[in-house]
């Protein structure tokens, strides 16, 4: 199947809590979703597909997802999680008309107040650059 | 098998006669009290009673609830219910019944679960108590604030304040008062002032409840004001006022839930029984109260017709999650609406010389993921499911409602010819495969053993069998026999038994005539609302408001 770099925002999860105690169950090995599954780092995309529904995190792959890399960070390594380059052009074109959208769950940290829309593509470049900065290098804390 | 559950007697409230056992004002069952073995149980046990019982059906129901909840991309759309009619049913359905407390919450000693609502489909969860008790709902009528007669409404945000810019429900900042939102001076509407705040819960129900509001106010403004008078005149002339005004807004939602929602849900030959002058009833003569085998079971369709995306305002694909972060209480600071957000009505009904609307989902035993966001609907318990579909389930087993196998034996008495055509209902051998086969289909997921696939095929939970019967008889556009009747039942039941005083067998207009006369004498609507459907509503309105061509579209 030929690639869609137009498509990087297709692969969302609806319930970021669950996504991310199934990536701590994977990463540290402990159960984090605790509702009677087993989570093992999975070896397959289908084994991965059975653990996204089985810890209810609503995230589905889209078609174009067709391998599986699974990379262990080690705390004395610098792991530079690398994004794919033609989604990265594809979030430049679209940033250039659309705004950034932020997953909803940060407004509730905000008392329901909704981002700031930013002004320009200028502002949007900006805050495009401090997020990929900021999500490939904060390991998860 | 049934599981070991923690150690102790009963898990909701101990003696019988208590708790969730003991009576449920505003509640009843279809086909008077049922006995025990008649109620759902877990492999012969009544989970309200047996720890034991509760352990296993939650196992269960957490692998029943995955299933369910996680609806692959792409289901197909029902072309015979635009997404507008999911919302409706909600507002109907929450004008029939407010649970006081959810039954799968209800732990404790006593907790006392109830239906606070009285006589149903009379919109109350629109007026409340009336200006009287839900004074925040509604404006003054003049600056020294004597009388309230107008809903309250908000300008959409940036709106310049003329007449036709109120397009959302009032809600309101309240700072200095405790737990203000955003702190002691916060400026967040973080209030919705209405008196059901289940109808904020969403941004299209809550613009829907604006639809009616606006039709109150029409109606209102179209009655000769009171004028200046003595104390005593005024408050009767403002009251009958007030009381026409509302009435006829109830005659036309009342007549929107019989000539457009109900034939569009219920099976023809179902709704043929109950739709004529002499609807031949389960029940002829049924006790006070509201069903729960409707309420929390039936009625739980809608959840199914939810869409993940929509067309809305000015959005393409705006997500359900979206939709369900813009009120009040998840979004304060994000209300009132922005232009950008107001519903476009023709995107939601079948307007004539419009393009095709948002449809909703076919009916089916699978939920939107989008249900299972972020702090919508958490886990009861750590491990359970998020999401509605779990809580449907559990408050549903949890109620002592009859079993589908109870309900059964009694629609094949009492017609046997329904009975009959109903593949499910007819062969119950069939029934229990069907079911099985569903059921099994994903035990990697589910967890569900073969053990736990036969007993639920035995004995489903209402709310699921409802939409596995909709989706294997009438394929997903409408519900199956069962579902039609225990509808049909209750909603047609409410519309002939609980009256309003105006109204007859002789259509509307009549209705709204006998209303003027009885209050006004011979004053009467110039333009009476003669409105038989949802776009007939949206159509009426706007003409009354000159929003045929509003920026921001109101069609």
């Amino acid at each position: 199947m030929a690639l869609n770099p137009t498509e990087p925002v297709d692969m969302t999860p609806i319930n970021y809590e669950n996504w991310g105690k199934l990536i701590k169950s994977w990463a540290t090995g402990d159960d984090y979703v605790r509702n009677g599954h087993q989570y093992p780092v999975p070896k397959t995309l289908d084994e991965v597909k059975r653990q996204l529904a089985a810890a209810n995190t609503g995230l589905t792959l889209p078609a174009r997802i067709q391998k599986l890399q699974v990379v262990v960070g080690r705390s004395d390594t610098l792991l530079l999680r690398l994004p794919p380059p033609d989604l990265v052009k594809a979030s430049e074109k679209r940033l250039a008309t659309e705004d950034y959208a932020l997953p909803a769950f940060y407004n509730e940290h905000y008392d329901g107040a909704s981002p700031t829309p930013l002004p320009d593509k200028e502002a949007r470049m900006k805050f495009h650059a401090q997020r990929i900065g900021d999500y490939s290098i904060a390991n998860c804390q | 098998m049934t599981d070991r559950g923690s150690q102790g007697a009963c898990p909701f409230g101990g003696a019988a006669a208590s708790g969730i056992l003991g009576p449920l004002p505003g509640f009843r069952h279809v086909f008077g009290p049922p006995a025990a073995a008649e109620r759902f149980q877990v492999d012969g046990q009544d989970p309200r009673t047996s720890p034991a019982a509760l352990a296993t059906l939650r196992r269960r129901l957490r692998g029943l609830a995955t299933l369910m909840g996680t609806r692959p991309p792409g289901a197909p759309e029902n072309p015979n219910l635009p997404s507008g009619y999911t919302y409706l049913a909600q507002f109907a359905a929450h004008d029939m019944v407010s649970t006081s407390m959810a039954f799968w919450s209800a732990g404790g000693p006593d907790p006392g679960v109830a239906n606070a609502l009285g006589a149903p489909l009379r919109l109350r969860t629109l007026y409340g108590g009336g200006p009287g008790a839900c004074p925040f709902a509604f404006a003054p009528d003049d600056a020294r604030d004597q009388n309230r007669s107008r809903f309250r409404l908000s300008a959409f945000a940036g709106a310049g304040g003329d007449a036709a810019c109120f397009r959302d429900i009032a809600r309101a900042a309240t700072p200095g008062t405790l737990g203000n939102r955003g702190g002691f001076s916060g400026t967040g509407r973080g209030e919705a002032l209405i008196a059901d705040s289940r109808n904020d819960q969403s941004l299209l129900l809550s613009q829907l409840s604006t639809l009616f509001m606006l039709l109150h106010n029409v109606l209102l403004d179209m009655l000769p004001k009171p004028g200046t008078q003595a104390a005593r005149s005024l408050r009767e002339r403002t009251a009958a006022r007030f009381a026409v005004a509302r009435e006829a807004t109830t005659l036309v939602f009342r007549n929107v839930l019989r000539h457009d929602l109900l034939p569009r849900l219920l099976d023809p030959k179902v709704r043929a029984l109950y739709d004529n002058p002499a609807p031949e009833w389960l029940e002829p003569e049924p006790g006070p109260g509201l069903p729960l085998e409707f309420s929390h079971g039936a009625f739980r369709f809608g959840h199914a017709m939810l869409r993940d995306t929509y067309r809305i305002g000015r959005f393409t694909d705006a997500t359900l999650a979206d939709l369900l972060r813009q009120n009040s209480t998840r979004g304060p600071n994000a209300v009132p609406l922005t232009r950008d957000w107001l519903v476009r009505w023709s995107q939601f009904f079948q307007l004539p010389g419009r393009p095709a609307p948002n449809l909703s989902i076919k009916l089916g035993p699978r939920y939107t993921p989008m249900l299972m966001g972020d702090g919508f609907f958490d886990p009861i318990e750590p491990g359970d499911p998020a999401g509605v579909a779990f809580r449907d389930l559990m408050s549903a087993s949890l109620t002592g409602m009859r079993s589908v196998g109870s309900l059964w034996a009694h629609v094949a008495a009492l017609r046997p010819g329904l009975a009959a055509q109903s593949p499910l209902l007819a062969d119950p051998a069939a029934r229990q495969a069907a079911l099985a086969e569903w059921l099994g289909r994903d035990s990697a997921v589910s967890l569900l053993t073969a053990e736990d696939v036969a007993a639920l095929a035995a004995e489903p939970p209402l709310p699921f069998y409802i939409l596995f019967e909709a989706e294997h008889e009438a394929e997903g556009e409408r519900l199956g026999t069962l579902g039609s009747l225990l509808v049909a039942e209750t909603v047609y039941g409410a519309l002939a038994r609980e009256r309003l005083a105006s109204e007859g067998e002789d259509g509307l207009g009549s209705a709204l005539d006998r209303l003027c006369a009885a209050w006004l004498g011979d004053t009467r609507f110039p333009d009476p609302p003669l409105v038989e459907d949802m776009p007939g509503l949206v159509g009426y309105l706007a003409r009354r408001l000159g929003l045929e061509a509003a920026d921001p579209a109101f069609i």
